[in-house]
Order: structure tokens, then sequence, then C-alpha cells
């Protein structure tokens, strides 16, 4: 019964992780591919001075990259789930305060390559399943499936190592002393 | 919980270095956006003064809530003297567009070169309006800080769209069309 939790927890954090940091490197992609046309999309939600926009057209997705491969692999997972969470809801804000203004603009989540649909309330729900999906992360950690997990198992066994290797406690070094 | 704060400040770190990085070599600047009231037309040549289908029946009235910019576009497709831009998905533009108007996405600029550009390109000076579906929608301004990339510098958007012609009641060609 425990290893059936166990295998469901595994899966469940690891299929969060996938869609968590997937999406982010599909949408980082995809922004890459034209950064002019991001700046356009990001000036036409009226949030940031113009000064600011082509900084953070450049580094918006690098940041979702960053945080979306270190979510993928499980590598620092907590941290990079925080990362991705905080940058959804950042996304979901600029959404939500795009709708109760009653402003018509083009998502520009995924760059330009969606056909430039409108910002919807689908929009919105949409980035909160990928925040739910970090948060389950942040929360548990990224599972057995994951690099984070592999290093941990590792960290015992070297410090182990590095105790019985410490002078008088090596069991190899002790036979081969001569006894005094 | 420590360990998890510099972890995190070290990922958006290198977010943030490599993205400056890109952004330093791309270049920091906004693109440079196309105008957006399209300019009036010279008089139509006598030759191509019957666009009979291109006027619907037009009470005076109707004609005078037309806005200027769509009657300067009317213009100019009547006569031919603009070259006229979809940028609207290829389903749209084949479902409905100005007549004359050619399909144009924004995606046929990322990372190539449309097929077109050379003949755009072959009178720099000629003057282009691009339309998208109206509203907020930033597609036509998009196609346009392209093509001025490109050095084409007389392009205008229209920013009523394909909406605000067919409002008006003014005649749409369908099918998929080409350059």
């Amino acid at each position: 019964m425990a290893e059936r939790e166990h295998l469901a927890k595994t899966t469940l954090l690891m299929t969060c992780r996938l869609v968590g940091g997937g999406a982010f490197i599909v949408a980082a992609a995809m922004k890459l591919r034209d950064v002019p046309a991001l700046m356009l999309s990001i000036e036409s939600f009226e949030l940031l001075p113009a000064a600011l926009i082509p900084f953070v057209a450049y580094t918006v997705p690098w940041v979702e990259i960053a945080s979306g491969l270190a979510l993928i692999y499980g590598f620092w997972s907590r941290s990079a789930a925080a990362l991705a969470g905080v940058t959804y809801l950042v996304f979901t804000g600029a959404l939500a305060s795009v709708l109760l203004r009653g402003m018509e603009v083009d998502c520009g989540c995924f760059g330009a390559l969606t056909g430039g649909g409108p910002v919807t309330w689908l929009s919105v729900v949409r980035n909160l399943v990928f925040f739910a999906a970090c948060a389950a992360v942040m929360a548990c950690g990224g599972g057995t499936a994951s690099l984070d997990c592999s290093l941990e198992s590792r960290v015992p066994e070297s410090r182990l190592d590095r105790f019985e290797r410490r002078p008088g406690t090596d069991p190899a070094s002790a036979a081969a002393e001569p006894a005094s | 919980m420590k360990t998890h704060a510099i972890r995190f400040l070290v990922l958006l770190a290198i977010g943030l270095g490599v993205g400056l990085a890109h952004g330093l070599v791309g270049g920091l600047d906004m693109p440079r956006k196309p105008k957006t009231s399209v300019p009036g037309a010279a008089p139509a040549p006598v030759a191509h003064a019957e666009p009979a289908a291109m006027d619907p029946v037009a009470p005076e009235t109707v004609e005078a809530a037309i806005s200027e910019e769509l009657k300067n576009l009317r213009a100019h497709v009547e006569n031919g003297t603009a070259i006229v831009l979809d940028a609207r998905t290829f389903d749209e533009y084949a479902e409905g567009h100005i007549p004359s108007a050619f399909h144009a996405p924004f995606e046929a600029f990322i990372g190539q070169v449309p097929d077109y550009m050379d003949m755009l390109l072959a009178d720099p000076d000629q003057l282009i309006i691009v339309y998208c579906g109206g509203g907020d929608c930033h597609a036509s301004e998009s196609v346009g800080s392209q093509l001025m990339e490109y050095g084409i510098e007389n392009v205008f958007v229209f920013e009523g769209g394909y909406p605000a012609w067919t409002e008006a009641g003014f005649a749409v060609e369908t099918g998929g069309g080409s350059w």
C-alpha cells in the first residue's frame, strides 16, 4: 500500500515538474524567436515604463528557461518551483489586470506563434494550473524521480565514506597498522 | 530554508545574466512602430473610376459615419495606390479579406525572410497598409515593425482592421489568394 502511494506521489510530482517546467521551456523558446514582437506585446499591457520593456523582454524568457530546465530535471526542485511559481503569479496578475481594465490585448504568453489570441479568463485559469503544479513541487520537493533525489542519496554514502577514512577508524588502515 | 533562498537567487541570477547578455547582443531598443493614420489617396485615375463592386449602397448618413481612415483605405484599394497586407491567420484571410490584400502573417518573419520581401523592396517608397483583426490586435503592428526593420519606411497600420471594413459594408474577397 505504502509502495503504491509512493509511486503515485512520485508520478504526480514528476508530472507537476514536467507540466510547470515544460510550459516555461515552450513559452520561452517561442518568445525568444522574436523578441521585438515580445516587446510590443509587453507594451500593449500598459504596465511597464517603456525603458524597462526591452530588459524585461530579453530576461524573462531566460528566467523561464533557467527555472524550467531545473524543474524538468528535478535539480534544486523547490527553489526552481518557487521561481517558476512567482513568475507564473506575476504573469497571472498582468493578465488579470488587463481583463479588469477591459482591455483586449494579445496574450503573447507563448510568443507570436499562438496566433495572437486575446487574453481571456481562460488564460488566467491556465496560468493558475501551472502555478498549482509548481506549488506542489514547492511543498513536496521533486520526488524520487529527480536529480535532487539522486544527489541526496549519494551524500550519506560519501559522508560515511569520509567518516570511515578518518585516521584510526578505517578498518583497512587499522589492519595495516602494526600492533603496538 | 536559507539554502532554498540562495538557490532561488542563483537561478534568478542565471536567467537575468544570460538575458542581459542576450539583450546587449540583440540591442536593448524598442522596435520602431509604423504610423497609424492611413494617408489620403490621390484622386482616382479615370481608367479606374468604376469601383462599383467596392461601393455598397451607402446613403450619405452612413458615408458620413465612416472614419477618415477607412475612406482613405478604400480610396487606396480602389485606386491601387497602396499594397494592402492582411496580418491575420490564413483561415481568417481565406474566409474574407479586403479586396487585393495580400496575406502577410507575422509568423512569416520568424527566423526567415518572407518570399515577398523582394517585391516590396523593389520599391521601398511604395505605400504599404497593414491590417489585422482590429481592436487591440497587434499582428499588423508587428508586421509593420518588421517591414521597417527591412528599410521599408512608408508603412501604415489600419487600426480598425477587417471588422471596421466589413462593418462599413464594403465588399470583401474570399479565398487563399497569392503574391
